[in-house]
């Protein structure tokens, strides 16, 4: 028994709630136990790579890969071509000129948390690029903290490479966090090419009328695409925990595909953003497709 | 902006200002004058002697735009203690800077970091209590930029400061100047955002060090160990550089705080003119009740008397309404014609910020006369110097009260200092015992970085902003523990060699510097419709001062709790004229869980350890000041409150007690006087407020059956905790009274110990604050409210406190005579 939880007890913090619960310092003791047992049965990497349709990369480090060939449908949108992104792009920030489709990167994390700070991990990182007319989404997700240095590596390398950066509130979020993140782990960060944060380009060209300007809602207005079964932000970072401390990977498939649907509709409101006019955003009553 | 230029030269030039007026005649004539018509009322005085200059050249090291900038400034040479500060600085010492106000501290570390800012780019951090004081010190560094063209980018950092200026502070400040809130909530846990400052981090200067002491104290303490470890990341180790106004042990608590060895400097090269200082007690207007003229009677007085004499003048009161009376009284005198300017001022917090910086330039160019405050100008902001300050009443520390007689002040001239005591116990000690205070014997600041509960919320702030790595350390105590706990709540998972956070949320939110765990009570005064903050009371003494219909008192103005919101921690307070005050009738459970320390005499055992304590506040007694008739009964239902900490504790042995008292009740009469008393003075002597330590008195004995109570005749009663009467007497119990003085925290705070360390100085005191009180039988001053008394001296509450402190002490009872 821990001399600290003894006096951590008397003191009367982590005060048992029920009249038959037990002493605190032999809660942790099982507790103990308990992680150890979970240990011994949590799934490998392996296994889990195998259950979300990927391949371990490095030590603790998972990466699905999906392709989808372009035209692509979005809701009541299409995303026509490659041509189509770029030209979205440009509009969305002509003072940077014209992009080259196959340099864009689109990024989203999910975290362990909403509030920032150093404490706060991405523990799954999307990518999506063109290729040969082909929307590519690489997910990388880590298993483990020390699968944490590659993952961030991996994501420098695709931002090194990148001519336009595309998040959904990545400017407040994603990237001070990946930033953060590397300065941790003692990584350098390279120089950021121009970031096209479509959370402030939809506010400005394509809002009007939204109850707000969340993923969510621009998804349901701007492109007509509404999501079934998903797994709610705000129950990402539990996910996260329960697979951590307990190796449950249930809700991990879950994220996966939440991570992947938040791409795709970034892309999907980058290939709106294409067209000129406000006239064409709201899509309210178009058929799903 | 206030910018001390003018009174800068006067006081660092090296050749004497003019002065208008012959030196020194003025004050002494003043001291004449108070003499002739009042000597009885100079309960003591002292004579400091001036003080010369003591000068130190500018270090040969010095780089030259700086020395260029000094000497734009009228600044030759440096004083002595500024030079020893450099040189402990340049040999990478922390150093703790100990001088008086107006003594050019500023300069102690605003050279070696410019210095350094200039030749190798490095970087500073300071910590300021206030934004006022924030920006005054951007403004002395923006003087001293202008002066030399040096460069150097000072900025404050703190929740004022607009999001788009972040950024350029950050990576481009080379001082920031911030306070210990925004660097635990807002700095730290978003380090990396500062990775190129924290690389260049070579000092960080703290200022106002006797302020961290008690919960404060150990909250910063951590804070310093998480700075020092996000330092350690970054590859950088700053020295610290502390000031602190005078207490005793400045050094030991610069050393606590920082974790390692501290050099003070301590002797100030600063010229002081002459000063004198006066405690003054008001005369005894009632004999048979003891009463005396009240205090603000007096200050006004002595005020008159010194604006008469052309002395300017500052009185310093405790209370907001203090100052508006003592305002109006005096401007009753000298302000009557509204056409010439005013010559009286008040001033205060609440005033408008164009207001404040009105009166103060108005005081530096020598407009005013004379000015009341509050202790909003005790600290940092220049006012130019004056002749007499008065304090309207004890401010309750050694420490503060010198900080504001620093004030007046002139070179060339004597300054007067002046403590009008009130009626207040502790005023009133003082009275009798001024050596205590003009003796220069300040309190000890007392702090625990170690106190279990505080330290715990700093692991969990620490952990989230850099993972813990096997093996380090963190405070005293086994971390590896520390970090198991929180891997067991869900916020940390090992992964290897290190301890991940894992959780959602941002832990320093939930962590308030000011409280421990349950979180303190805000004191909001409603009265008239306002919503203002009065004051914050700890969770352990929220029951016993904050119940619906108590009388809170703020120094020697009263308001009255109309409504007590428990779960929000808000008490509502109105201002009242009530004749009364409140005394909360608990009963409090004292259990000894674990002995540190003890040490027995013939007569008595000292102890000291954990304990647990359980509070039950019944009800309440109102009282009528002055005669102490109790006036009335009020219910009070509030939760218990149960919580471990430290104490020390005194026990008499059973044939002391059996051969000193008749009865055990006059025993335990005595008991209860002598905690009343040794209570006040430990507050007294451990610079902390009284509602900082408990006391209680109570069976020693296994069962802690009983506790002791002043019942409402104001003699002891022994109760258990559900109210009713124990018998003390029933056949053959063993009769264990006990005296428990315990820190008011889950925890401790680090007060028990060192009290235990001074009891025998602590006795003392106590037996000759009861000795010298000049009541006959008993009172609130001295040994608690006395109805009944009893015409045999010898069993009267009084004489019963002081045998039981005599056998404390370790002797048999020959007492002092008793002064009736």
């Amino acid at each position: 028994m821990s001399d600290l939880a003894a006096r951590l007890a008397r003191l009367g913090v982590g005060a048992p709630a029920g009249p038959a619960a037990l002493p605190l310092a032999e809660r942790i003791a099982r507790l103990r136990v308990r992680a150890a047992a979970i240990q011994a049965q949590r799934p490998t990497d392996e296994w889990l790579a195998q259950a979300l349709g990927g391949r371990v990369v490095a030590p603790a480090l998972v990466e699905v890969v999906r392709s989808f060939p372009l035209p692509l449908g979005r809701g009541a949108t299409r995303i026509e071509s490659a041509a189509a992104l770029a030209e979205g792009a440009r509009l969305s920030a002509p003072e940077h000129g014209v992009a080259d489709a196959e340099r864009l990167l689109f990024l989203d994390a999910e975290t362990s948390g909403l509030a920032g700070g150093t404490g706060t991990t991405a523990f799954l990182v999307g990518l999506a690029t063109v290729r040969d007319e082909t929307l590519v989404v690489r997910q990388l997700l880590m298993t483990g903290f020390n699968g944490e240095p590659a993952l961030l590596a991996q994501t420098i390398a695709a931002v090194t490479g990148a001519h336009r950066l595309i998040t959904f509130n990545g400017k407040s979020f994603d990237l001070p966090l990946l930033r953060a993140r590397a300065r941790l782990a003692e990584l350098e960060w390279p120089d950021e090419p121009p970031h096209l944060d479509l959370l402030h380009v939809t506010r400005r060209r394509l809002r009007e009328g939204w109850p707000d300007c969340r993923l969510r809602t621009a998804e349901a207005n701007a492109l007509g695409f509404e999501r079934v079964g998903d797994l709610p932000g705000s129950e990402v970072p539990m996910a996260w925990q329960r697979w951590l401390q307990h190796g449950d990977c249930a809700p991990l498939p879950k994220v996966v595909d939440h991570n992947r649907d938040d791409l795709r509709s970034l892309a999907g409101l980058l290939a709106v953003l294409a067209h000129p006019t406000r006239r064409e955003a709201p899509l309210l009553h178009a058929p799903p497709v | 902006m206030p910018v001390p230029t003018a009174s800068a030269r006067e006081l660092f030039a090296a050749e004497p200002a003019p002065s208008p007026r012959p030196a020194a005649q003025g004050a002494d004539a003043f001291i004449g004058a108070l003499k002739r018509s009042d000597r009885a009322r100079i309960a003591g005085e002292v004579v400091i002697p001036p003080r010369q200059a003591r000068f130190a050249d500018f270090p040969p090291g010095l780089d030259p735009r700086l020395a260029g900038a000094l000497r734009e400034r009228g600044i030759l040479q440096l004083y002595s203690h500024q030079r020893e500060a450099w040189e402990h600085i340049a040999a990478g010492r922390d150093t703790v800077i100990v001088t008086p106000t107006a003594s050019g501290k500023t300069l102690c570390y605003n050279l070696p970091v410019l210095d350094a800012a200039l030749k190798t780019g490095a970087k500073a951090l300071y910590l300021f209590p206030t934004k006022a004081l924030s920006q005054d010190q951007v403004a002395e560094i923006l003087e001293l930029n202008a002066a030399g063209n040096l460069g150097v980018r000072a900025y404050t950092f703190d929740g004022d400061t607009p999001g788009d200026a972040r950024k350029a502070i950050r990576t481009k400040g080379d001082v920031v100047v911030s306070n210990p809130d925004m660097l635990h909530q807002g700095i730290l846990p978003h380090h990396t955002k500062w990775a190129q400052f924290f690389e260049s981090l070579r000092f960080v200067v703290v200022d106002e060090l006797h302020t961290y002491r008690g919960v404060f104290g150990a909250h910063v303490a951590n804070l310093v160990r998480r700075l020092k470890r996000i330092c350690r990341f970054y590859d950088s180790n700053p020295t610290f550089i502390l000031c602190s106004a005078t207490i005793a042990n400045p050094a030991e608590l610069a050393e606590k705080l920082v974790g390692g060895p501290v050099a003070a400097v301590t002797e100030s090269g600063a010229p002081s003119g002459r000063k004198h200082l006066l405690v003054w007690n008001p005369p005894v207007v009632n004999a048979d009740l003891g009463i005396r003229a009240s205090a603000r009677s007096q200050s006004t007085r002595i005020a008159r008397l010194a604006v008469r004499m052309g002395l300017k003048t500052i009185v310093f009161a405790n209370s907001r309404i203090e100052v508006e009376v003592l305002t109006k009284y005096l401007k009753d005198v000298f302000d009557r014609d509204p056409r010439l300017p005013a010559r009286v001022a008040a001033y205060r917090g609440g005033y408008l910020p164009t207001e404040r910086r009105d009166k103060e330039a108005k005081l530096r160019a020598g407009q005013l006369d004379c000015v009341v405050s509050t202790s909003a100008l005790e600290l940092g902001v220049d006012i130019g110097m004056l002749d007499v300050c008065v304090l309207n009443a004890y401010p309750g520390t050694v420490a503060g009260a010198l900080q504001r007689f620093g004030r007046a002040g002139r070179r060339q001239r004597t300054a007067v200092g002046v403590l009008v005591c009130s009626s207040d116990p502790l005023d009133q000690y003082l009275a009798r015992n001024p050596a205590f205070f003009l003796g220069a014997s300040p309190e000890h600041a007392r702090v625990d970085p170690d106190q279990l509960l505080i330290l715990m919320d700093h692991v969990r702030c620490a952990a989230f902003e850099l993972p813990f790595a096997a093996g380090e350390r963190f405070g005293n105590i086994d971390l590896d523990d520390a970090l198991g706990y929180l891997a067991s709540q869900g916020v940390l998972h090992r992964d290897g060699r290190h301890w991940h956070w894992i959780a959602d949320g941002y832990p320093a939110n939930a962590v308030s510097l000011r409280s421990i765990a349950d979180g303190n009570f805000v004191v909001v005064d409603v009265t008239d419709g306002r919503r203002n903050v009065l004051a914050e009371v700890d969770y352990a003494s929220a029951a016993v001062t904050l119940y619906e219909g108590a009388i809170y008192l703020v120094q020697a103005a009263a308001w009255q709790v109309e409504k007590l919101d428990w779960v929000g921690r808000k008490a509502f307070v109105r201002e009242t004229d009530a004749d009364y005050y409140t005394e909360a009738i608990d009963y409090t459970k004292v259990k000894p869980l674990d002995e540190f320390g003890a040490a027995a005499t013939g007569t008595a055992r000292a102890a000291h350890g954990e304990v647990h304590v359980l509070r039950r506040v019944a009800g309440y007694k109102k009282i009528r000041y002055y005669t102490h008739e109790n006036v009335g009964y009020g219910q009070v239902r509030l939760p218990d409150h149960e919580m471990h900490t430290t104490a020390v504790w005194w026990e008499l042995s059973p044939h002391a007690l059996a051969r000193e008292f008749s009865t055990r009740h006059e025993a335990l009469d005595g008991f209860l006087g002598a905690a009343n008393a040794t209570h006040r003075i430990a507050a007294l002597v451990s610079l902390a407020e009284p509602h900082d330590i408990g006391k209680a008195v109570g069976d020693g004995g296994p069962e802690s059956a009983w506790s002791a109570a002043a019942g409402p005749d104001g003699r002891a009663q022994a109760r258990t905790l559900e109210g009713n009467a124990f018998d003390l007497d029933a056949g053959g119990r063993a009769f264990r009274p006990t005296l428990y003085l315990y820190d008011n925290f889950p925890g401790g705070i680090g007060l028990a110990a060192p009290l235990y360390d001074l009891r025998d100085r602590v006795i003392e005191r106590a037996i000759d604050l009861v000795a010298q009180c000049p009541c006959s039988h008993g009172c609130p001053a001295c040994v608690g409210p006395v109805l009944t008394t009893d015409p045999r001296a010898r069993h009267s509450p009084k004489s019963a406190a002081l045998r039981v402190l005599a056998l404390m002490r370790g002797e048999h009872p020959g007492l002092p005579e008793l002064r009736n």
